[in-house]
């Protein structure tokens, strides 16, 4: 119901965004899977994806900011 | 009552997911994009959970999805901030309709390694000027082009160069015809092309006179085609391009109003300066 979400856009940032819009959509997915299958304990998988995914978006933020993906150096 | 309540709050959290979808797939620049995806995403998600709770109404579920709504409250708009962020200071391009900056001068811009925002990058004034080229279009605002483009030739001492185009994409476009209607359909083609060119030759005229009035050198070129990759053949080093606002190479003659800027920002090709005046000529530098 919720659409086509991920477009691997033309540069790095509009993937990110793609992300963040994905993350949401997620919460979104959990959400209908509670009316779906009448569990209660999709909400909490909703929390939790929403949590994770602004994680996600803050440190690719930082990565942006800082210069590309693939300058940065590995762990 | 609460199936119904739930089934509203669902189907309206839904949509404007949708409605985010869509607009990651179709805005035309990063900025854009972003505020799309978050506000769109943020309300969608926050509705949805709502009409979860109003189908699985009990106190637990009330209290994780107020949680979840207050999180995501929180969040998105901190996670959309830095985003922008981040994107504005990597020198992420701006749409090239974009009118007014007014982060410019604020945050530093980084150069974006990317190909199209060497397309993008809006060129500016600072070289010299070695020609100026006026796009012959007839309809209104040509008069404001004319000027405009004599004024900065004789400005920088250089010569006019008059670029006639007949947008013969647009006006072969003459619809779906039924069947046997094909010659009609040349006919038309046919007799807008030639008033097309009555009409560049009346203005052509129009430019000559002005252009020999001010003292200005001036050349004539006409083409027929696509203005788009003709223009852009025309924008090198040095030029400095002159447009109508609102004539386009069609002459006024197709059906479906074309409106200049429009049809360059979605082509790419970003102007310079964008005066708010309706009647402004239109300047990209090459």
């Amino acid at each position: 119901m919720c659409g086509p979400a991920y477009h691997p856009g033309p540069s790095g940032p509009d993937r990110v965004v793609a992300l963040d819009l994905l993350g949401l959509l997620g919460v979104a997915a959990a959400g209908m899977a509670v009316v779906v299958s009448g569990s209660v304990a999709f909400v909490d998988i909703a929390l939790g994806v929403a949590l994770i995914g602004f994680l996600a978006t803050v440190a690719f933020a930082g990565f942006i900011e800082r210069g590309s993906i693939d300058e940065e150096e590995g762990p | 009552m609460m199936a119904l309540l739930s089934v509203a709050f669902l189907i309206a959290g839904a949509g404007l997911c949708l409605i985010a979808a869509l607009g990651i797939l179709r805005l035309p620049d990063f900025f854009m994009r972003m505020h799309a995806a978050t506000k769109a995403g943020v309300v969608g998600c926050g509705l949805l959970l709502v009409g979860v709770a109003f189908a699985e109404p009990s106190a637990g579920t009330w209290i994780k999805v107020t949680i979840a709504i207050a999180f995501l409250l929180l969040t998105q708009p901190i996670a959309g901030h830095l985003l922008a962020r981040a994107g504005y200071v990597a020198g992420v391009p701006l749409w090239g309709g974009t009118r007014e900056d007014q982060l410019e001068g604020e945050l530093q811009r980084g150069d974006f390694d990317h190909p199209a925002s060497a397309v993008f990058r809006r060129k500016t004034m600072n070289h010299k000027i070695e020609k100026v080229v006026l796009g012959i279009a007839s309809g209104p605002g040509m008069d404001a082009a004319i000027t405009h483009a004599i004024a900065m030739a004789k400005a920088h001492k250089v010569d006019l160069a008059g670029l006639a185009i007949i947008d013969t994409k647009t006006l072969h476009d003459v619809g779906p015809v039924p069947i046997g209607g094909n010659y009609y359909a040349k006919e038309l083609r046919n007799t807008l092309t030639a008033g097309a060119r009555r009409r560049v030759a009346e203005t052509v005229e129009v430019v000559e006179e002005a252009a020999t009035q001010a003292g200005v050198r001036f050349g004539l070129y006409v083409e027929e085609g696509d203005p788009i990759p003709i223009l852009r053949d025309r924008l090198t080093d040095g030029v400095a391009l002159v447009l109508s606002r609102q004539a386009w190479f069609d002459h006024g003659l197709a059906d479906k109003k074309i409106a200049p800027m429009s049809k360059l920002t979605h082509h790419r090709i970003a102007p310079a300066s964008e005066p708010r005046e309706d009647d402004a000529p239109i300047v990209v530098f090459g």
